[in-house]
């Protein structure tokens, strides 16, 4: 492949960099939005403090409720980085490239708010600070926070890498940004010159952070498996939690990848470089995650329902025809087998519109089947609930609930959105030389050397 | 209309009727004297119940009997007052003591009696058994009691992956130092 032109590195690095503090389309209506969220669920925060969880319907037997149900959601798409940035590298997708800090900012942004979910279900927050003094080692809760912990400067480090020469760009390319910015910039580049040396320790510790995070990803996400797989309950006393929650992950990371890609590619003019391409490969991968999705949930719910076995029969009754049944049901049909069906058809996998609905549906059953694997098995100890005092024995999140619910995923949105206000939103070095050396279609981006040689023949 | 005044009426008069009655069933303030013994295999209690203004003994009375424990009381016994206002009560004298001095406290009530206000008083009981100091629960990370495994195992995986991260930061630092060589050469 020949050396691209000076002209049009220069012109791919403005594209990129026209993305930097640019206001996000339709942001003036989203970041409002959702900040009145926030600040809602910071008042019912506070409210919640002040009297108490009972404020919530989360009692003796219920004690997790949608706080921890959004925990293990959020824990679940926050291993999208190490899919997009450590397996499909490893596996040598070219295609990743444009989607890699994407993926870390979704994973920082997901990885921060699981962190957060344990706090706001605690009544006493500041004894927090007694898991570190009294904290036991075989408890399976301390090896969580540390796992988050660990995964969560792991990903800042990793998203903070390929940053490096982009913000050198930005410190010799933006000059009229404010002093401060420049400053940071400036801070943050590392002295980045380009040379060989730097290159080469640059990939040397990009690697060596993709080996190393992968499997902190993955044990995040089976600790908090084990966080109920240690438990005896019915419905949880079971040894494919783990896997279970981590391929649940997968494909709940790579339907919210694609979501935040289309909205990334609209509202940032980005087209070219995140094309159709990306939504097919995401696709797939979509596929065959909610394919393997569903066989594990057939081993999940389906054996045990064979053995119908006398503790697991009234969770398993609660699901399949009690009153979670409608949620269990939407999760199964609309969450796991309309998507699969969607997407194996190749004229819809190769329509973004349809790979976006597929993914807006797996994303939405995601999240309810975490509520599904929490709730249920806690209304159903082993020894059964009698004489329960009137709202013991039942869960019906509360107002002050929701309300933090709600500003919790809205504040995951709206950290992913201003983490790309100040860097750009593409990897533009990486890409840049990807199309060096593999050309445009490799890496999926489209009419950039199509213009390039457009601007030879002009010249 | 009628029937609504009829009501009222006979509301009032059950009112006046009753606040009569319990004017002139007013309780009385009760004193407990309690005092232990034992005999080979109990702890015998024997209350006297009298009453503080007049000093005399208050018969028919129910005393429950309570030993002091660390969150609360334990029910061990009960019994009514006889004519001479006094009742005993049995437990065993296997309950440990409550104290590292070996004392038992041991409570008497009379709660909800018709007669007597609500009253309560104690007294301390030598143990038979020795106090047992509680083994104060090992909770931190560093002295949990944990299998020396686990500990190994837990420090040796979380311990890797963060020297992977400092070696990693490592060379963060070699990226800007080799740029201030290449400057300075």
């Amino acid at each position: 492949m020949e050396k691209i032109d000076q002209e049009i590195k220069n012109k791919i690095q403005d594209e990129l960099l026209a993305t930097v503090g640019k206001r996000y389309r339709k942001e003036s209506f989203w970041v409002p939005f959702l900040s009145i969220i926030c600040i809602g669920g910071t008042v019912a925060w506070i409210f919640q403090l002040r009297k108490g969880l009972g404020v919530t319907a989360m009692r003796d037997y219920v004690s997790w409720g949608l706080y921890i149900s959004l925990l293990f959601f959020f824990v679940g798409i926050s291993l999208i980085g190490a899919l997009v940035s450590c397996v499909l590298r490893l596996s040598g997708a070219k295609w990743r490239f444009p989607l890699i800090r994407i993926a870390e900012a979704v994973t920082l942004s997901a990885i921060f708010f699981a962190g957060f979910m344990p706090v706001l279900d605690m009544g006493r927050p500041e004894r927090l600070y007694y898991l570190i003094t009294h904290g036991r080692i075989q408890s399976p809760i301390l090896w969580d926070v540390m796992a988050i912990a660990t995964y969560f400067v792991g990903s800042v480090i990793y998203f903070y890498l390929p940053l490096i020469p982009d913000l050198a760009t930005m410190r010799d390319k933006l000059t009229d940004a404010p002093k401060w910015r420049r400053t940071l910039w400036k801070w943050l580049a590392m002295n980045w010159t380009d040379s060989l040396i730097q290159r080469k320790l640059l990939k040397k510790g990009m690697f060596i952070l993709c080996i190393v995070i992968l499997p902190v990803a993955i044990s995040v996400h089976t600790i908090s498996a084990w966080l109920i797989a240690f438990t005896l309950r019915p419905g949880w006393n079971s040894t494919i939690m783990g896997p279970y929650f981590v391929f649940g992950a997968l494909m709940a990371g790579a339907a919210i990848m694609i979501l935040i890609i289309a909205q990334l590619r609209i509202g940032y003019r980005l087209e070219k470089y995140l094309t159709a391409v990306h939504f097919n490969h995401l696709g797939k991968i979509l596929l065959a995650l909610t394919a393997f999705y569903l066989y594990l949930n057939i081993n999940k719910y389906g054996v045990p329902a064979y053995k119908m076995a006398k503790d697991e029969k009234p969770v398993l009754e609660d699901l399949f025809f009690g009153n979670n049944s409608i949620l269990f049901w939407f999760t199964q049909i609309v969450g796991i087998v309309i998507p699969i069906i969607i997407l194996s058809i190749k004229k819809l996998r190769n329509t973004i519109r349809w790979v976006v609905t597929s993914s807006i549906l797996v994303l939405l059953g995601a999240l309810i089947n975490r509520y599904l694997i929490v709730v249920p098995s806690m209304l159903h100890p082993f020894v059964p609930i009698r004489h329960a005092q009137p709202g013991f024995g039942t869960y019906y999140p509360t107002l002050t609930e929701w309300t933090i619910t709600a500003s919790s995923l809205a504040g995951f949105l709206l950290l992913t959105i201003l983490l790309f206000k100040p860097f750009p939103v593409i990897t533009m070095w990486e890409v840049t030389e990807e199309l060096e050396k593999q050309g445009e279609k490799p890496i999926g981006v489209e009419n950039i050397l199509t213009t390039q040689n457009s601007a030879y023949h002009a010249s | 209309m009628r029937v609504n005044q009829k009501h009222t009426i006979i509301l009032f008069l059950f009112f006046l009727a009753n606040t009569t009655l319990f004017a002139q069933d007013e309780k009385i303030s009760g004193n407990i004297v309690l005092q232990m013994g034992a005999n080979d295999s109990m702890h015998v209690v024997t209350a006297t119940l009298t009453n503080i203004a007049t000093k005399q003994p208050v018969k028919a009375v129910q005393l429950t009997f309570y030993v002091q424990r660390t969150f609360g009381l334990m029910k061990v016994a009960d019994g009514t007052t006889d004519s001479t206002g006094i009742t005993s009560a049995e437990f065993p004298l296997t309950i440990p003591p409550g104290d590292p001095s070996g004392k038992i406290t041991v409570v008497a009530k009379v709660e909800n009696s018709d007669v007597v206000n609500d009253t309560s008083f104690s007294t301390l009981a030598t143990s038979k058994i020795p106090y047992q100091q509680s083994k104060k629960l090992a909770a931190s990370i560093a002295g949990s009691n944990a299998p020396l495994w686990l500990i190994i195992a837990f420090t040796l995986t979380v311990g890797t992956v963060w020297l992977f991260f400092a070696y990693v930061l490592y060379l963060v630092y070699l990226i800007k130092k080799s740029a201030v060589k290449s400057i300075h050469n």
